[in-house]
């Protein structure tokens, strides 16, 4: 592939990826949010994908790889487990609107977008649309997760910060390094798993996934 | 001969995990952490003097590089790893005796120990900003498992703020490394050398000032979430309280240590780069107002274990204050600070465990005269405050006064005085409430029973350690400070 031609598509890929968060914060439904970080997901494995065949360098192939077995597979799957074990509400419990929090979100990805051009960075594959929408994705998972009192959506949200950053990593640096890569996977997927673990026992000990419930503990 | 020790330090907690759970050594699982922890602490101590033999050491193709600043780190875990699961074992048992754990989680809690303690070494011996990230995430990851071991809702809370903060503060430090690692790609090229700290140091004068002083600020917000800096400190206090209380000893002891450790390894970077200025001024800034942050809520609390989780925020502040403040002395004094925090905050975690299970109670307001029911404890909590509140003859005395007397050298005067005017403050709630606790009228007819001979030995060895290095600090231990505060100056 050309380089022109891989950075046209990551440029796309990472605008979609915008778009999908914006969809995540639009998301009434579990169910859809977690459609949707899968989506997103394959959307920056794609975008890995471009980048290795642009460079035909091993360590990218295997990033992108590792990206669709991790983050597209099996992360969003232990989500949907809780999601079919648990008879909970489905609801993502938003504290704000979902009118307010859409706004907000395409808000922040205009200002974001428009505020990122000089800076610092000049990205390694010319796609120069990238860095500000991996920073939009890390911003609206970052509001997503202040913004969300269900314990899923929480992770979700974390998930969408994680998918910012490996592509603003992939822009930048082509990926870390192949050992770097695999530990962060490796400790992503433990702290999800850790998360299911505790979605599930929240749910014996409160009934609920509301993090609400989780208040005690203060001064 | 590196390469083995280092193999054998971190080896040996990993296999004590796995026989831990082996059906026939299930019952001896305690014990045998506590062989692991102990070859741990032999292999830190044979690099320490490797080190301080023949200077930084690396192996594995200086995938591992072991300096002075790392051989300090290493040992405070390795010590304090061994009293906490020293300590363990009678605790657990305890727990196990009063319902409040089930049989099968004595096994599973040494076993989330040892691979706590074998996450934790990697820190300081890794040579690779990448893999200290992993290594710091995993200790994470393991030691949530570890706060939520009774399975009550509080500590599902305390866990699940921990493990949400603690992951979204450490996105951010990866996000500074990946800064880090794109300011050395031009000079380094695309190589996993690019993140080696030992190569970074050498060609730090090279890196994009812009994007090492953006990187630092990303790196001091996310490894400072896990230091416990306020404003992003609010994990702590609850993770720390609801811990069963060998780890609260190892969480607020060695793992914030190993975080801050990761903040001065890129202070070096980002003053060869940027200049010290800027990383000096924001490691003040978030001291300051972690020590001033800590006082309202240590004058006003009643738990005693979010009371040292508190001092805990206000010593790494002290310490992140020290190493802003810099030069020699303010270094010096910060190493010194580091080491005794360690200390001495561990024993008092364990000596407030066990008057903790002997009240059955967190609360100071339902702890009277512990000094008369269980003197072993009274004596070392009053001991324990009476060092943290950095009175002589011991060590924190010493390195407060090297704080405020570098802050001087430094031109930096009045922000010397105010942080101690602050820890003042600390201390005198610090030994109030220390002595309402341990005197005052214990209720009548209750009773306690004698501490175990694992459980005085667990809390007074790092007491007596502390006394020793306040009193008559061997010249060993001195000159590895000096080595190590010159490290964390950079050249």
């Amino acid at each position: 592939m050309s380089d022109d031609l891989a950075s046209t598509l990551i440029n796309d890929l990472a605008t979609g990826m915008v778009i999908v968060a914006i969809g995540i914060v639009w998301s009434r439904s579990l169910g859809w949010a977690l459609l949707l970080i899968c989506l997103q997901s394959l959307l920056l494995a794609g975008a890995a994908l471009c980048a290795a065949l642009a460079t035909q360098s091993s360590h990218i192939y295997i990033g992108a790889m590792l990206t669709l077995v991790v983050k597209v597979f099996a992360a969003p799957t232990l989500l949907w487990l809780v999601l079919l074990k648990l008879p909970t509400s489905h609801d993502v419990q938003a504290s704000i609107g979902q009118r307010t929090g859409v706004i907000l979100a395409i808000a922040l990805a205009l200002i974001l977008g428009q505020s990122f051009d000089a800076g610092p960075f000049r990205t390694a594959i010319g796609a120069d649309r990238v860095l500000p929408a991996a920073v939009t994705v890390m911003v609206i998972g970052l509001m997503v997760m202040v913004t969300h009192r269900q314990a899923l959506t929480q992770i979700v949200g974390f998930l969408m910060i994680e998918n910012g950053m490996a592509l603003a990593a992939l822009t930048a640096t082509y990926g870390m390094p192949l050992v770097v890569e695999l530990g962060i996977f490796l400790d992503l997927l433990m702290a999800v798993f850790v998360g299911f673990v505790y979605i599930g026992r929240m749910h014996t000990i409160f009934g609920s996934l509301d993090t609400e419930s989780l208040r005690t503990l203060k001064g | 001969m590196i390469a083995a020790v280092v193999v054998a330090m971190l080896a040996a907690p990993l296999a004590g995990a796995v026989l831990a759970q082996a059906p026939p050594l299930r019952r001896v699982a305690g014990p045998l952490a506590l062989l692991a922890v102990c070859v741990t602490l032999a292999a830190a101590l044979v690099l320490a003097a490797k080190v301080q033999a023949d200077g930084p050491q690396s192996a594995f193709d200086s995938w591992v590089y072991v300096d002075s600043l790392s051989v300090v780190i290493l040992v405070l875990i390795a010590i304090v790893g061994v009293c906490a699961t020293l300590n363990s074992i009678p605790y657990i048992n305890r727990d196990i005796a009063d319902g409040h754990l089930g049989a099968a989680d004595g096994p599973r809690y040494y076993s989330l120990l040892m691979v706590f303690m074998a996450t934790m070494a990697v820190v300081p011996v890794i040579n690779n900003l990448g893999i200290m990230w992993v290594a710091i995430e995993a200790t994470t990851v393991v030691s949530v498992l570890l706060v939520s071991i009774y399975r009550t809702g509080q500590s599902l809370e305390a866990a699940w703020k921990y493990l949400v903060l603690g992951s979204v503060g450490i996105a951010l430090a990866l996000f500074g490394t990946m800064m880090t690692y794109y300011a050395s790609a031009p000079l380094l090229g695309d190589t996993s050398q690019g993140l080696s700290w030992t190569e970074l140091r050498a060609i730090s004068s090279q890196l994009d000032p812009d994007v090492m002083r953006l990187a630092f600020v990303f790196v001091l917000v996310g490894y400072g979430t896990k230091v416990g800096l306020a404003p992003m400190h609010t994990w702590l206090p609850d993770a720390h309280s609801q811990a069963p209380s060998p780890v609260s000893a190892l969480l607020s002891g060695v793992l914030l240590n190993c975080a801050l450790y990761a903040v001065l390894r890129f202070r070096v970077l980002t003053a060869g780069s940027a200049g010290d200025a800027y990383a000096d001024d924001l490691l003040i800034a978030f001291g300051l107002f972690s020590v001033g942050l800590a006082v309202p809520f240590l004058v006003v609390q009643h738990d005693i274990k979010r009371m040292l989780a508190y001092h805990s925020v206000e010593h790494m502040g002290i310490i992140a204050l020290a190493v802003g403040i810099g030069g020699p002395v303010g270094l010096y004094a910060a190493m010194l600070h580091l080491v005794a925090h360690s200390l001495t905050k561990s024993s008092l975690f364990m000596a407030a465990g066990s008057v903790v299970q002997a009240f059955n109670t967190r609360s100071m307001h339902r702890m009277r005269g512990v000094l008369a029911l269980a003197p072993f404890s009274g004596a070392s909590l009053i001991l324990g405050a009476v060092a943290l509140a950095g009175l002589p003859p011991f060590a924190m005395f010493t390195s407060e006064y090297g704080l405020l007397s570098g802050s001087f050298t430094a031109g930096h005067a009045l922000i010397g005085v105010s942080g101690l005017l602050l820890i003042a403050l600390a201390a005198a709630s610090l030994l109030y409430h220390t002595v309402q606790v341990s005197y005052g009228q214990p209720r009548p007819g209750k009773s306690v029973p004698r501490p175990s001979a694992a459980a005085v030995l667990s809390v007074s060895l790092p007491l007596l350690l502390l006394l020793f290095i306040s009193i008559a600090p061997p010249a060993e231990f001195e000159s590895a400070l000096r080595d190590a505060a010159t490290v964390i100056e950079g050249s």
